[in-house]
C-alpha cells in the first residue's frame, strides 16, 4: 500500500496525529509538545496547508496573535487512510510471524 | 515495502496513531479550571453559610458589631456567587482562567459536543429542577425522612443528571466525569448501610455540599493528573522519535 508522503515525513506526520487527536491546537501546543523550533513547525505547517490539509486560523488576543491549526475535511480523511495502511501493515506482519 | 523498512514503517504509523489517541485523552481531561470553578463554589457558599450562623449566634446575643460584621460578609459572597454564576462573566472569568492555567504549554479544543435536539437538553434541565424543587417541598411538608436521608434521596435524580450531562458532553470529555456520579452513589449506598458520615447540628448543609463539591472536586482532580499523564506519554513519544532519528542521522554521518 503507497503512503502519502506528504503525511508520512515524520514530523509531519507528527503534526497531523497531534491535530488528529483534537479539533484545534494552537502555537505553543504544537511547538511545546512536539518539540519543534518555531521556524521548524512553521515550514512544515506551510506544506501541509499547501497540501489543503490543514487550516490556519489567526486570533488576536488583546494584542497578542494567537495562531490556531486544525485538520481540514482532506486532511483528516488522508491521516484516516494512514491508520488503514497501518491495519494492513499489522495484518501483513502478524501473517508473517505466524509463517515463521 | 522490504521487511526491515516495513517494521520500521509500521512503528512509526503505531507511535503516532499513540500520539493523536494520548493528546485526545489530554485535551478531553484539562480539569483544572473546574477543579478552580468548584473550589471556589465552594468557599463562596462557606461564605455565606458560616456567617449565617454565626451572625445569628451574634444577634442573639446582642453583639452588634459581629452581627454587622457577617451581615457584610454574606452580602460580599453573595454579589460574588452572583458574579461567578452568570455565564457573561463567569464563562468569560473560566476561559481567561483557563488560558492563563495553560498558558506554557497551549491551548487545544475538542469539537463542540454533537447538536442535540433542543428539547432533549430542556427535558432534563427541566426534570433535574422539579426534582430539586420537589424534594424541597415534599421537605417542608414533613412528608421526608429525617435530613440525615437526604443524600441519598438527592442521588435519585442527582446521579441521573450527572451521567446524563456526560452524555450530552461527549466528545469534549472522556469517562472520568462518571466517576462524580459513581461516587455519589456510593456515598448514598454508605449513609443508607449506616455508616457515620453525617454531619449533623449545625454542620447538617453539608450533608449535601461535601459529597456535591467534594467529589466533584476529586474527580477534576483525577482528570487532571490523567491529563498530565496522558501529555508525559505524548511528549515521551516524540522525544523517543527524536532520539531515534538523532541515532540514525550520527549513523548516516559516520
Amino acid at each position: 500500500m503507497e503512503l502519502d508522503r506528504i503525511i508520512h515525513e515524520p514530523v509531519r506526520l507528527r503534526i497531523m496525529a497531534t491535530l488528529g487527536g483534537v479539533a484545534t491546537a494552537d502555537f505553543t501546543f504544537l511547538v511545546s509538545t512536539l518539540g519543534l523550533s518555531k521556524g521548524n513547525l512553521s515550514s512544515h505547517v506551510d506544506k501541509l496547508e499547501a497540501a489543503d490539509y490543514v487550516k490556519v486560523v489567526k486570533r488576536f488576543n488583546g494584542k497578542i496573535t494567537n495562531t490556531q491549526y486544525a485538520l481540514t475535511p482532506k486532511g483528516r480523511k488522508a491521516l484516516e487512510k494512514h491508520w488503514v495502511t497501518l491495519d494492513h501493515l499489522r495484518a501483513v506482519s502478524k501473517r508473517q510471524r505466524k509463517i515463521e | 515495502m522490504s521487511g526491515p523498512s516495513e517494521k520500521s514503517e509500521r512503528e512509526q504509523l503505531e507511535e503516532a496513531q499513540q500520539l493523536q489517541q494520548w493528546v485526545r485523552h489530554y485535551a478531553q481531561n484539562r480539569s483544572l479550571p473546574v477543579m478552580v470553578a468548584l473550589a471556589e463554589f465552594v468557599l463562596l457558599f462557606l461564605a455565606i453559610g458560616v456567617p449565617s450562623y454565626w451572625g445569628g449566634v451574634a444577634y442573639r446575643a446582642g453583639n452588634i458589631p459581629v452581627f454587622v460584621v457577617c451581615v457584610v460578609v454574606v452580602i460580599v459572597a453573595m454579589a460574588a456567587t452572583i458574579f461567578v454564576s452568570v455565564p457573561r462573566w463567569g464563562g468569560r472569568r473560566l476561559q481567561q482562567m483557563s488560558e492563563a492555567l495553560y498558558a506554557r504549554e497551549g491551548s487545544v479544543t475538542i469539537s463542540a459536543p454533537q447538536a442535540h435536539r433542543p428539547w432533549v437538553v430542556a427535558a432534563i434541565a427541566v426534570a433535574f429542577v422539579s426534582c430539586v424543587l420537589g424534594t424541597v417541598v415534599l421537605g417542608l411538608l414533613g412528608y421526608l425522612p429525617s435530613s440525615r436521608y437526604m443524600q441519598p434521596i438527592s442521588a435519585l435524580y442527582v446521579v441521573p443528571f450527572l451521567v446524563a450531562l456526560n452524555f450530552l458532553m461527549r466528545p469534549m470529555t472522556g469517562y472520568i466525569p462518571l466517576l462524580w456520579p459513581l461516587l455519589y452513589s456510593l456515598h448514598a449506598a454508605l449513609i443508607v448501610a449506616g455508616a457515620p458520615i453525617v454531619f449533623v447540628g449545625p454542620w447538617e448543609s453539608l450533608n449535601m455540599l461535601v459529597p456535591i463539591a467534594g467529589y466533584g472536586v476529586l474527580t477534576s482532580l483525577v482528570g487532571h493528573i490523567y491529563s498530565r499523564w496522558a501529555l508525559h506519554n505524548a511528549r515521551a513519544i516524540v522525544s523517543r522519535q527524536l532520539d531515534r532519528a538523532d541515532l540514525v542521522q550520527d549513523g548516516d554521518q559516520a
